[in-house]
């Protein structure tokens, strides 16, 4: 049991968790002061109270069916232009600069312009598509431009069709491209609806309940509502390291 | 039948293949002997539409044909039912691919591994699966570009002897690359010898005798140091 690496491997992780809480338990009591950093049992239990209310829900809700939608606009779009992009040099060529200028505007500047042009509850919306499309868009066509040219030519030979060929070659061979995009897509999918909520506060949500909390100067509960987002991003990786065990 | 005309090939300023003409894999197997390097793997490109010619044209029997290449090239997220099907006509029923699939992974030796994937078999077991999806469109005619490169003897022998009597039984004509002497012997009713590039034909040898392919007769070992003699000429 002792030599066995997937215990030695929960054992090391939880005993990383314990070093890291301990250091924020004796730095929050050097410092004595809850609204500065509040200690972390009062940020769990203020967390499991939340997660005991319909109203936390109703936030994660709300903030979740952002994520989703602006995610899943980005998979379908990105993994189109991801294709194209792979498959043909003008297309690249012509969709590089908005990618590249998209990657390289500060997110902060997105989301207050976005707040000028969308409704509130639009805006996180739109800055998950801006920041996870372009990635998606990249890893797809990554995965594109490096199919095996020997297998196209070989289904060339047996003179397959552009479909089988889609099917049966690229797709599988992009897949691992494709997950390693969603995967990081993903993390950043949550960063920026929150992120975009925070500002653009729409009536519910968990970011416009990190800056009530801010206003309030109710730190815990910030350290709350934050812990719950870390929380939602690990369930969600969780289910794709599920899905990619199975793909 | 495969017909180069006044073919041209260029690999920027290396000039592969200039106005070459030739005519082969008319009946039996032709192989195109020659050093690595003179341009008889572009002249099997040019042949199966890989490629095409600079200048020149290239005239096929048939525009069925199937391909061996030097490395096995299967698909590695598919079983080798999957691998062998994939070569096989997308309109055909579901209980004829089976069918076909099921005779010729018996043909290559293959019962058992039906559900294998590549990663799963060794070299010699890929190769097999590949011929067995070389024969899976009933093509009229086999390009075949050094298919035992890598392949130790031991492994290389067997799959010689399953392709010759493959080729045979199935009367299905085949063009062989190769820089090997003995697998040219072993396999070729017609020698060509190549050289390059620009690739030229140095010798045609035609109508070779089906007991030069014995590795223990007189005539295998006169063909051999003829062949040899021929090579090192140049």
């Amino acid at each position: 049991m002792k030599d066995n690496p997937n215990n030695r491997r929960t054992w090391t992780i939880l005993a990383s968790l314990a070093v890291y809480i301990g250091v924020w338990k004796i730095i929050s009591l050097a410092i004595g002061r809850s609204i500065i950093l509040p200690p972390p049992g009062e940020v769990f239990v203020q967390t499991i109270r939340f997660l005991g209310t319909s109203d936390a829900w109703q936030k994660i809700a709300s903030t979740s069916l952002r994520a989703l939608g602006g995610f899943s606009v980005s998979l379908v779009l990105g993994f189109a232009a991801g294709l194209a992009s792979g498959k043909s040099r003008v297309f690249k060529w012509f969709s590089d600069p908005f990618l590249i200028s998209i990657r390289s505007i500060p997110v902060l500047s997105l989301i207050l312009i976005a707040i000028i042009w969308f409704p509130t509850e639009f805006v996180p919306v739109f800055i998950c598509f801006l920041i996870a499309f372009p990635v998606i868009t990249g890893a797809v066509a990554a995965g594109v431009r490096q199919v095996d040219t020997g297998l196209l030519e070989m289904a060339a030979v047996y003179r397959k069709s552009r479909r089988a060929v889609l099917i049966d070659i690229t797709l599988p061979s992009l897949m691992p491209y494709l997950l390693s995009g969603i995967s990081t897509a993903l993390g950043l999918t949550w960063k920026s609806v929150v992120a975009a909520e925070v500002l653009s506060m729409p009536a519910s949500g968990l970011g416009t309940a990190m800056q009530t909390a801010q206003l309030h100067l109710d730190t815990a509960n910030l350290f709350a509502w934050t812990l719950v987002v870390v929380l939602l991003a690990s369930v969600s990786e969780i289910a794709l390291r599920a899905i990619e065990k199975k793909i | 039948m495969i017909k180069w005309n006044n073919c041209s090939y260029a690999y920027g300023v290396l000039e592969v293949i200039r106005e070459f003409t030739l005519e082969a894999g008319g009946e039996g197997t032709t192989v195109l002997l020659g050093p690595s390097g003179c341009g008889k793997t572009t002249l099997l490109h040019l042949a199966a539409g890989l490629l095409d010619p600079l200048s020149g044209t290239v005239q096929r029997g048939s525009e069925r044909l199937s391909y061996l290449f030097q490395e096995p090239r299967l698909l590695p997220w598919k079983s080798v039912r999957e691998n062998i099907a994939f070569a096989l006509d997308e309109s055909m029923e579901a209980d004829e691919k089976e069918q076909r699939c099921n005779r010729l992974i018996s043909w290559v030796g293959l019962e058992g591994f039906e559900e294998y994937r590549p990663s799963q078999l060794s070299g010699g077991m890929e190769q097999r699966c590949a011929i067995a999806r070389a024969f899976a469109p009933q093509a009229p005619l086999l390009l075949m570009d050094e298919p035992f490169k890598g392949l130790d003897l031991k492994l290389k022998m067997p799959l010689i002897t399953l392709l010759n009597s493959l080729l045979a039984e199935r009367k299905t004509a085949a063009v062989l690359v190769t820089h090997d002497v003995r697998e040219a012997i072993l396999m070729g009713d017609r020698i060509l010898f190549l050289d390059g590039p620009p690739l030229a034909l140095k010798a045609d040898l035609e109508g070779l005798d089906p007991e030069e392919r014995d590795t223990s007769s007189r005539a295998f070992y006169d063909l051999e140091k003829r062949l040899y003699s021929l090579i090192l000429e140049e």
